[in-house]
């Protein structure tokens, strides 16, 4: 306790000091002693801090006096040493320095330990009183003093020191536990270090003692060749500023390559030895360093990807194209194939390659023989989606056909997928392996770009089979915007359009206007409204109009379109165009056709109605059907169809029925109608079968009223009986006169009178043949002459026609041969006119034979027809005219009308009444020269004779 | 019964009328009496007592079968009496109505005016016969 106190004070052993020695020089002379000291006793020695008059340092602590002391806290006086017997035989008495007298005062600590003494000595025995006791007690305070002071000193030395330390292992701890190297070294070119925690090894793999002072390498020897004058400036530069450095380079590890190291320090100066000495912290950034220029390479990978994904190119080719381009160059290849699988077919469907390479798109390989079998023969559900392989010559990759067939140095490849399903492969191939393999963000990029690759693809392919399906749309589809501002713009459409509006999609996707310059003056205004119109209600735009081209002219087009209002006040109809030219042609025509029809309709004079066949309800009729009824329109369509019908007409509207029914048509019959006020009229019906676009059968019915008609045909009839009256009776009075002349009734007349009466007499007759004919001719054309038809033999009657043909017989001197009897065939004939036909036949014959030649008359009987011929000898009747021989008025020749004179109309009524009669009058050219006129006739089978 | 001599005739045209004239009476030898209407017929009829009545058929007025139907109306007409019409075209219809009024014979109009009365005279020889 007490030897800890006393090396508290940290005073022994430390010299003589002369603060203490002050003290003892003033004790010695206070007191007039030749010995004053300052003693400390130890374990076993007395140590003198202080001595005046003592030339040892120490003596033993058993012969002490002052031992003796620090028992007690009391000064020891001690007189007379001689006469103590504690000190009687000490050797400190007995021999040097021969103590005889003794004052000593104990020292105590603050803590009341007893460390040695300020004692007195002198060679001569001393009283010594109170005061002086008092006086030794205050100086040995004042030692105290001092001895206390510099223990609190010490002790709070003490305790700095230990805070000073435990700061420095603290410190020590901290820079051995720093992921950094804190270092210390000279400003010279081999940074020669002074100092290195011991970190440096994991830096650099070499301890700290190999780089200090440049025991085995210097620390500027390992720095990255291309490093070095960077980092060299860089402290030169912060030397020169006084200011710090910060520079990141690589080293070269012992046994790990290079590693990237963070360096800042700053130069301290003041150093007596090394006026410049560099401090700094070396920090392992290869982790970071390796993170950031990951990240830097994802970073240009998909700086990379953005330039793909967005570039320029329009194109769906042109996309891809650069797309391969970029990643042949991005991953230092030579190929760069976007591939098309199809079973086992691999198809280059585009590459990128260097000019030197043999592939081109289109070429097709065996799947099996490519690298890209790999990425395809997996299962579908779970197939190697991507394959990457730095080096292709590991004995892995032997063993397929791929590597024998295309020895590759690298190759990677991912699968590139439309709608969903594996489309081909994106792949890069290079003859070079690649030592450091595919890092991250090269794999990311291939990936990426595959997924781009498939996006694109699958919306290029959906926008091609989109392109395609458009194509084959006879119209249009499109976007129309209309700004607020008023502007317009496609901005779409498919690429009719151009046939359409002369403008391409995307000319029209800038400005709609050139359209509407196209569209018909007539029709724009009525477009523009309706647009406008659209616009204000959202209703659907539909419009029909004409657009006119300068080689087709205008065409009609339908369009139709669906509008929708955008945040921008726009209106954006999303439609459909339609050339309906045909169509609206088709249906123009046949409005107008319609039209005309109706008008028709509307307008007949003739009644037309339409029934429906079941029920007889009118379905339509025209103005003419019920104008002669007296009943109005909406009474009509109330009325049965034997409300108008007499009921006598019952038989013959079951007749019209029954062969409407089987012909498809019926009439034309003649029956009566009755009118509103129950008198009647006369019509002429006829109608045919029509089916409707619903299956039903309806029944168009003419109906003419033909009271005025009946009372035209009465009125004809009576002009022709008056005309024929008024006529005939002046000839009458003409030629009974001349007959009397001619007859001499009034007496002889000279040669001369007779002559002329002759002529007068001829020509009366030709007047009176031509009335005839005429009137015939107008009854037989108006039906007005009825035929009487009757069963009887033919032979009769064509000799009685050759009996009034006899006259002209002997004036042309024309004989008619005829075989000695007639066939027996029956005909059902009127036989007066029959007579009149073969007569005018006969005449006409006599009239164009040559003098002389007779007119052969035959019958020959073809079956169930018997076929009258007469035949002459004259010149025949030309092609030309035959077409017209049958026709009114017709004659061969009208220069030769005085010669052979007729009305023209013999042929035309004979053709007429053959015809009433059921048969049928012809010509044809006689063999051997003449005309041949037949006529034939329906033979009425005769009964068995008997 | 012998020769007829006397014959109405009724024809509204006078030529027509003059002619048959000069060649009934002047050329035939017959008694006539020509009438211009019907009218005048039944008015002469009853004095006149023909054998032979020549109707011309279209006349204004009367014509030849109304004349006919009320010349028999008055009884001016026996089973004796040949009536024949006259006129311009005969048509097989009108002969077949002529007949239903008892008229079997009918002289086309123009009539040759020479042979007129022999004509009549047959047909009478044929009605009496």
């Amino acid at each position: 306790m007490r030897q800890r106190a006393l090396d508290e004070t940290g005073l022994l052993d430390a010299g003589a000091e002369e603060r203490f020695d002050r003290i003892t020089r003033l004790a010695c002379h206070t007191f007039s002693v030749p010995i004053a000291l300052v003693s400390l006793i130890d374990r076993d020695r007395q140590w003198f801090k202080s001595r005046q008059g003592l030339d040892v340092t120490e003596t033993p602590r058993s012969v002490s006096f002052c031992g003796h002391t620090i028992h007690e806290s009391k000064p020891l006086i001690v007189e007379d040493t001689l006469a103590d017997e504690r000190f009687v035989d000490n050797p400190l008495v007995t021999d040097a320095p021969g103590i005889r007298f003794y004052a000593g005062a104990p020292l105590h600590t603050e803590s009341g330990c007893r460390l040695g003494t300020l004692c007195l000595i002198d060679r001569k025995p001393r009283s010594f009183d109170s005061t002086q006791v008092a006086l030794l007690k205050e100086l040995a305070g004042m030692v105290e003093d001092l001895i206390q002071a510099d223990t609190r000193h010490l002790r709070h030395a003490t305790v700095m020191q230990e805070q000073i330390q435990a700061s420095h292992d603290e410190m020590t701890s901290l820079l051995n536990n720093m992921p950094g190297v804190t270092y210390r070294c000279l400003a010279d070119d081999h940074r020669t270090m002074l100092y290195m925690s011991r970190q440096v090894e994991t830096v650099s793999g070499y301890p700290a003692d190999d780089l200090i002072g440049n025991q085995r390498v210097s620390y500027a020897g390992l720095i990255h060749r291309d490093d070095a004058p960077t980092c060299h400036e860089a402290v030169k530069k912060a030397m020169a500023d006084n200011s710090e450095w910060h520079v990141e380079y690589r080293v070269r590890h012992r046994t790990k390559g290079w590693r990237w190291v963070e360096d800042r320090g700053r130069c301290m100066r003041g150093d007596p030895d090394h006026p410049a000495l560099l401090e700094g912290f070396i920090v392992d950034i290869t982790r970071e360093h390796d993170a950031l220029q990951q990240l830097e390479q994802h970073h240009s990978a998909l700086m990379l990807l953005n330039d793909i994904a967005f570039s320029a190119q329009g194109s769906l080719d042109g996309k891809i194209a650069h797309a391969l381009k970029k990643a042949r160059g991005y991953l230092s290849a030579d190929l760069a194939i976007l591939s098309q699988i199809e079973g086992t077919i691999y198809t280059v469907a585009r590459v990128d390659a260097r000019a030197d390479s043999p592939i081109n798109a289109g070429q097709q390989f065996a799947l099996g023989d490519t690298w890209c079998d790999l990425l395809m023969s997996g299962e579908e559900s779970q197939g190697t989606r991507e394959c990457f392989i730095p080096d292709a010559s590991q004995a892995e990759y032997h063993k397929h056909p791929c590597y024998q067939v295309n020895p590759l140095g690298s190759y990677a490849g991912v699968v590139v997928e439309v709608d969903g399903r594996p489309w081909g492969t994106l792949n890069v191939s290079s003859s070079r392996i690649r030592p450091q393999g595919y890092d991250d963000s090269e794999k990311l990029f291939l990936r990426l770009l595959a997924s781009w690759v498939s996006e694109v693809l699958t919306n290029g392919l959906g926008q091609d089979r989109l392109k395609k399906l458009m194509a084959e749309l006879p119209g249009i589809v499109y976007q129309f915007r209309q700004f607020p501002d008023g502007r317009m713009v496609f901005p779409f459409s498919s690429p009719r359009i151009e046939e359409l509006y002369g403008l391409s999609p995307d000319q029209a996707a800038q400005d709609a206007n050139p359209a509407f310059g196209r569209i018909h003056p007539e029709d724009l205004p009525a477009v523009n409204a309706s647009i406008e119109h659209s616009a204000q209600t959202l209703a659907d735009w539909e419009a029909t109009y004409r657009v006119g081209r300068a080689d087709r002219g205008y065409r009609w087009i339908s369009g139709h379109a669906n509008p929708e209002r955008l945040r921008d006040g726009s209106i954006l109809w999303h439609g459909y165009l339609q050339d309906i030219h045909e169509q609206q042609q088709a249906r123009l025509a046949l409005e107008q056709s319609e039209a005309r029809l109706r008008g028709l309709f509307e307008f007949s004079p003739i009644g037309i109605a339409l029934n429906d066949l079941e029920s007889g309800q009118f379905i339509d009729f025209n103005h003419a059907l019920i104008a002669p009824t007296g009943y109005t329109r909406d009474e009509f369509v109330q009325l049965s169809y034997w409300d108008v019908t007499p009921e006598q007409y019952l038989q013959d509207e079951e007749k019209a029925l029954a062969e409407l029914r089987k012909n498809g048509r019926y009439g034309p019959f003649e029956k009566e109608c009755i009118r509103q006020d129950g008198s009647r009229y006369p019509v002429r019906l006829q109608g045919m079968l029509s089916k409707e676009l619903d299956g039903r059968q309806v029944i168009w019915s003419l109906v003419e009223d033909i009271s005025e008609r009946r009372k035209l045909d009465k009125m004809k009839g009576q002009f022709i009986a008056t005309v024929s009256h008024e006529l005939r009776t002046p000839l009458t009075s003409i030629k009974g006169s001349l007959g009397l002349l001619a007859g001499g009734a009034v007496g002889e007349l000279p040669e001369k009178a007779r002559t002329l009466l002759a002529t007068a007499e001829r020509n009366t007759r030709r007047l009176m043949l031509l009335i005839n004919d005429l009137l015939d001719m107008e009854k037989l054309v108006a039906g007005k002459m009825s035929m009487n038809l009757q069963r009887q033999a033919l032979g009769p009657l064509l000799n009685d026609a050759i009996d009034a043909v006899s006259e002209y017989r002997h004036s042309h001197n024309v004989d008619i041969q005829t075989p000695v009897e007639w066939p027996a065939v029956d005909v059902n004939v009127d036989g007066p006119r029959l007579i009149q036909a073969l007569t005018n036949l006969l005449s006409n014959a006599m009239k164009f034979s040559p003098e002389a030649e007779p007119v052969d008359v035959s019958v020959v009987q073809h079956g169930d027809r018997v076929e009258i011929c007469i035949r002459d000898h004259g010149p025949g009747v030309s092609s030309e005219f035959q077409e017209r021989l049958f026709q009114r008025f017709s004659q061969a020749d009208a220069t030769d009308s005085r010669k052979l004179p007729g009305t023209g109309l013999g042929l035309a009524i004979t053709r007429e009444i053959c015809q009433q009669l059921g048969g049928q009058v012809g010509y044809r050219d006689a063999e051997g020269g003449g005309a041949s006129f037949y006529i034939q006739l329906q033979v009425v089978a005769r009964a068995p004779s008997g | 019964m012998s020769a007829p001599e006397k014959v109405l005739y009724v024809e509204d045209d006078p030529d027509i009328r003059e002619i048959a004239t000069l060649a009934l009476r002047d050329v035939g030898g017959f008694t006539l009496k020509t009438c211009e209407s019907g009218d005048e017929a039944l008015r002469s009829v009853q004095a006149f007592a023909p054998q032979v009545i020549l109707l011309d058929v279209m006349m204004p007025g009367m014509n030849g079968p109304e004349t006919l139907a009320a010349l028999r109306e008055q009884d001016a007409i026996t089973d004796s009496t040949l009536v024949m019409f006259m006129t311009a075209k005969v048509h097989p219809d009108e002969l077949q109505r002529y007949k239903k009024m008892g008229v079997e014979h009918v002289i086309s109009k123009p009539f040759d005016p020479m042979t007129l009365a022999d004509e009549i005279r047959l047909i009478w020889d044929g009605f009496n016969g």
